[in-house]
């Protein structure tokens, strides 16, 4: 049942092979059993979830039109807001925090009668790329247990990557979906800003911030889409846009259709064996009839610049309000107002946090402000012409997901630089807020590599069209970590 | 309102970019002790120098976006140039008080409660 | 050395929407403690601001009184400090670009001559919560149902030269906030509060000395009594030889005292940037026609139409359009009684020094604008004369009833019987040969006054009732008979 993608499940359901109860308990006995060994999850709902799925399964019994993910169970990362269970955000700061309020997505799951198996671990306010800077610990990947299994939606991937649930939610603000889909052999969708509602989505920098389907295949998270995206009155960074339907287009022929490849990215620094798998993938897509054409992306070696002023900018305000006042982590015995704050939020927040609240402070201060917080923001709208210069020749851009495969755990933990440069080929796409995905398009030493694919705004139903063709011409989404295969 | 003033004025006195271009940006333990204490941050004396290498570290892969040049180049704060939505003058929230406060660290009488603030 | 003040203000006023700016908790005062706070002023994690469309037409309603430029353009900004009153570690503020421009107030001084004063800018911006020090001990509550109330701060430029021109700006900003309905203008309850930056510098000298704040005064008394003695420290410590030191400092209405505000002391840097989580506001010039057309009659209009329309004194008029509800219960008086200069006296003699003497606003008047017309409508057509009046008056204030209702029970109706009044003076008259004969003898210039005797006489038999207009008239003619 666990191999299944939420399409073959949604069709067991329905065809009564199996209930939403059968089928929760499962993911949730081999949750139990197993995840001691990768701590994909920091909380399991198990009484929650066997609720929500007794409920489904009348749905399910009668006739009433059913949603798609109606009896589906999901795992969601521990950024969202959910009410009555704890929602730490990987951090200590919150460990204790049960939030009083759904986020929008989480509603939109709640009402589509999916079920919460539990809430995913990640980089401590989504703050990393290899999921270590969580409060509850790091992530081991599947596909090989000394190895990371990127972030910071790490626990979201290696939780579907085990089979433990059949999809999960992520955040991405810099390639935290794209990033760890692409080191556990996922298909994860950044999609484009303002589609998704952050509502109840715990803020790390929020200009960037967007919420995406972490799942098996192209077409899951299409139908995992249609229950994300949606215009959100009480985000006023949400898009009114008419409901769209995500897999309308999945079946679309890629005849005529026009790809561009930056050159930037596909310069000598590029890891070889990884340039030989998307020249790979670039070939099975032009027997599908897409042809391929260089565009230029002048600006982007400034994204990665620009990205950690404007991120730890917005992250350290955004993270002012974990003050010890009103919920989290308070100190013990403060001395005085002062005392309290220092210490709440020395002893709550973790180094990586605190080193980006350091950062973003340091770039907002009185003096700094125009050299940095400004010149980011300026060059963030040369990115975002370059893109749209290029989407006036292209349809999408196709680019590596990450410059390699997964690195060993504690590899790069003392070296911010180098973990910073993992998502130096997703972080553009954040600053100019458009969608982009992650597909698997091969193994480097039994390791999974992402591709991507970059669509321009609101365009992201071309982008999964794109990617679901891809995956009607090769197997690499169907490939199972070897840890998967236990239980 | 003033201290609108006074933060033009440290900016105009800085001339940040221009100094910024000749010589590369970097920070003081003594900046770090300053910005901590700003953002209300609590380190250990021992960690400060780590920690201003970390940072100066970071800033000197940041530093290489002052080759950019943005002269003409208006700043974008949102991807999508979008304007505000407005919402109706309308209540539509209840009083959830008992459990809004109930992740209070310490509560009374339906106030949240911190050490004592001298005016 | 002879000094001179100079005084900016910075003001605060609370708008009056049923909503907050950013979120759907009500905004009324005096609530239980934390019961108007949702997940958004409690700044919860994930939580996001939407702003308040009415907050930002009563902005601009403010903009178009002063006459200032309406900014199509304006952006949120946060402005970042830790307290505990402000939830979100961050105030959502405008700072580069407000939504009103520059514009400006005249006001009017003691010996009548005007003077304009230039306002910078207004932005729209979150009010904080409140902190409680006294309820516990060694703890501070936090009450968050002000928090994220919509104010607009309204800047001065440092135009005014001491406390009477301060004052009198503060007046005239609080008449004028009143009368565009943009707040309700509770002083005590701190829907208008007021920062004062004072410093003083040598008479002759260009610039400007250093500068403190005094801030949050909520009354015009505790304002003028902050600037007069934050003045007098200011000259004190230079005269000393000393230096002022820039900085917040706050003053206690009950003890009268001022001082540094300790919180306030190191020197903030406020991290100002664009809100990420709002965006830019665009409002086209329809929307502000249209905002414009609903501004009702400015005071400084409402004066001129006063005078014009009612031929009432300068002085009359100015004092009658300051506020609003005063405008309308004179107004609807005068209609009810068709006599707007007698309803003038009366609202600005009597109902003003009983409403002085018991401290209360003309809404709380007991005596409604249309009874008070129809008092005055009985005094034009003869039924009770002036001096009746007030005695009616009187029981109205007490509740009595309408001015017919006591007029009848209490028999005060004025007697305008000519043969019962004729009887009652041929009494008199009878009565009283040696005045007569007087009278009579009496030059022509002189009888006028030997009247009174007479009128006097017949007042008393009649109980005060007698329509002393008609006693004259028969009186002369049976006298001079």
């Amino acid at each position: 049942m666990h191999k299944q993608t939420i399409k073959q499940l949604m069709q067991g359901l329905r065809d009564k092979s199996f209930s939403s109860t059968e089928l929760t308990q499962h993911y949730l006995n081999r949750i139990n059993s197993l995840d001691s060994e990768i701590n994909s999850f920091i909380t399991i709902t198990d009484e929650l979830a066997l609720k929500q799925a007794a409920t489904a399964d009348v749905l399910l019994a009668g006739d009433t039109k059913l949603h798609d993910l109606c009896g589906i169970p999901m795992a969601h990362k521990d950024i969202f807001c959910t009410e009555g269970v704890r929602s730490s955000c990987g951090s200590k700061m919150l460990d204790n925090f049960i939030a009083p309020y759904n986020a929008t997505i989480i509603e939109n799951f709640n009402a589509a009668g999916s079920i919460m198996l539990g809430k995913t671990n990640m980089d401590e306010f989504a703050m990393g790329s290899s999921n270590e800077t969580s409060f509850y610990g790091a992530v081991k990947n599947p596909w090989d247990l000394t190895r990371v299994p990127g972030g910071s939606s790490g626990g979201s991937a290696a939780c579907v990557a085990a089979l433990f649930a059949p999809a999960a939610t992520g955040s991405d603000t810099g390639g935290s979906i794209r990033q760890p889909a692409a080191l556990c052999g996922l298909t994860g969708l950044k999609p484009t800003y303002g589609a998704v509602s952050r509502f109840g989505m715990i803020a790390f920098a929020s200009s960037l911030d967007q919420a995406g389907p972490l799942a098996k295949t192209a077409e899951d998270a299409a139908i995992l889409m249609n229950t994300l995206a949606g215009f959100d009155a009480k985000d006023s960074t949400s898009m009114p846009r008419d409901k769209e339907d995500y897999t309308a287009k999945l079946n679309d022929k890629l005849d005529g259709i026009k790809i561009g490849l930056p050159k930037e990215f596909f310069s000598d620094d590029l890891d070889p064996e990884v340039a030989t798998l998307v020249n790979n993938a670039i070939k099975e897509l032009e027997k599908a009839g897409a042809t391929f054409k260089e565009v230029s992306l002048p600006n982007s070696e400034y994204s990665v610049p620009a990205y950690y002023v404007v991120a730890p900018a917005e992250a350290s305000t955004n993270l002012s309000r974990f003050d010890g006042v009103r919920y989290g982590y308070r100190c013990d015995k403060p001395v005085d107002l002062m005392d309290m704050y220092c210490r709440t939020r020395g002893e709550g927040f973790g180094d990586e946090v605190k080193r980006r609240i350091l950062i973003g402070t340091y770039a907002l201060s009185a003096g700094f402000y125009d050299a940095y917080y400004n010149q980011a923001q300026k060059i963030r709208r040369l990115i975002k012409n370059d893109f749209a210069a290029a989407f006036n020749d292209v349809d999408l851009i196709l680019s590596p997901t990450s410059p390699s495969a997964a690195f060993k755990l504690g590899e790069k933990t003392n070296d911010p630089v180098q973990m910073y440069l993992e998502d130096i080929y997703t972080i553009a796409v954040n600053l100019a807020g458009l969608p982009a995905i992650s597909v698997p398009c091969g193994l480097k030493n039994n390791l999974p590599v992402g591709l991507q694919l970059i669509g321009n705004a609101f365009d992201d139903a071309r982008v999964l069209n794109v990617a679901h063709q891809f995956q009607q011409l090769t197997d690499w989404h169907t490939l199972c970590a070897p840890f998967a295969k236990k239980g | 309102m003033h201290s609108k003033q006074l933060f033009f004025t440290s900016i105009g006195l800085v001339k940040p970019f221009e100094l910024v271009l000749e010589q590369t940006m970097s920070v003081t333990k003594d900046d770090i002790a300053k910005v901590a204490k700003l953002a209300r941050i609590q380190i250990d004396a021992e960690q400060v120098p780590e920690i201003t290498h970390g940072i100066n570290e970071i800033l000197s892969l940041v530093d290489k976006m002052q080759q950019a040049d943005t002269t003409h180049v208006k700043p974008l704060a949102n991807p999508h140039d979008a304007t505000q939505r407005l919402r109706a003058d309308e209540v539509t929230a209840i009083n959830e008080r008992d459990k809004l406060m109930a992740n209070a660290p310490e509560s009374d009488s339906g106030l949240f409660l911190v050490p004592k603030v001298i005016e | 050395m002879q000094w001179e003040t100079v005084i900016g203000l910075e003001v605060h006023v609370q708008l009056a929407t049923q909503s907050k700016i950013f979120s759907g908790s009500a905004n009324k005062f005096g609530a239980e403690p934390n019961t108007q706070a949702n997940v958004v002023d409690l700044a919860l994690p994930g939580t996001l601001p939407v702003v308040n469309t009415e907050a930002l037409t009563l902005a601009i309603k403010f903009g178009l009184a002063i006459g200032a430029e309406i900014c199509t353009h304006s952006v949120f900004d946060r402005k970042n400090y830790f307290y505990p009153d402000s939830p979100k570690g961050y105030q959502t503020t405008q700072m580069d670009y407000p939504i009103v421009g520059p514009g400006e107030l005249e006001i009017e001084l003691a010996n009548g001559t005007k003077k304009s004063i230039r306002i910078h800018h207004a932005h729209l911006e979150e009010d904080a919560g409140k902190s409680l020090h006294e309820a516990f001990h060694g703890s501070t509550g936090i009450d968050l149902n002000r928090a994220g109330t919509p104010l607009i701060e309204i800047v001065s430029e440092p135009d005014m030269s001491g406390p009477a021109e301060a004052v009198a700006f503060a007046k005239k900003l609080h008449s004028l906030v009143t009368n565009i309905g943009i707040t309700d203008g509770e002083m005590s309850q701190g829907s208008m509060r007021f920062d004062v930056n004072i410093s003083i510098r040598p008479v002759g000298e260009t610039t400007l000395g250093t500068r403190t704040e005094t801030k949050n005064l909520n009354s015009f008394k505790f304002m003028e009594d902050a600037i007069n003695q934050e003045v007098e420290r200011q000259i004190e410590v230079l005269e000393s030889g000393g230096t002022i030191a820039q900085e917040t400092r706050l003053y206690n209405g009950d003890t009268g005292l001022s001082r540094p505000m300790r919180s306030k002391e190191e020197a903030n840097d406020y991290r100002y940037f664009p809100c990420p989580d709002l965006l830019p506001i665009i409002i086209d010039k329809s929307t502000i026609e249209a905002i414009r057309a609903t501004l009702p009659e400015l005071p400084e209009a409402k004066k001129a139409r006063f005078i014009a329309d009612y031929q009432l004194s300068e002085y009359d008029a100015d004092a009658l359009s300051s506020e609003t509800k005063l405008a309308s219960y004179f107004e609807t008086c005068a209609k009810t009684s068709d006599d707007a200069k007698l309803s003038a006296n009366w609202v600005m003699g009597d109902v003003s020094g009983l409403l002085n003497k018991n401290d209360m606003h003309i809404s709380a008047c007991p005596i409604s604008a249309e009874n008070l017309g129809a008092l005055i409508t009985r005094i034009k057509d003869g039924s009770i004369s002036g001096k009746i009046a007030k005695q009616v008056f009187e029981s109205m204030w007490a509740g009595e009833g309408d001015a017919d209702t006591i007029i009848d029970a209490k028999g005060l109706k004025q007697n305008s019987d000519e043969a019962a009044l004729e009887s009652m003076i041929d009494e008199v008259i009878a009565n009283n040969p040696k005045q007569v004969e007087n009278y009579r003898a009496a030059e022509a210039d002189k009888r006028k006054k030997m009247t009174g005797f007479f009128v006097g006489q017949i007042m008393k038999a009649s109980k005060g009732q007698a329509n002393p207009g008609l006693v004259n008239k028969l009186l002369a003619k049976k006298l001079n008979g």
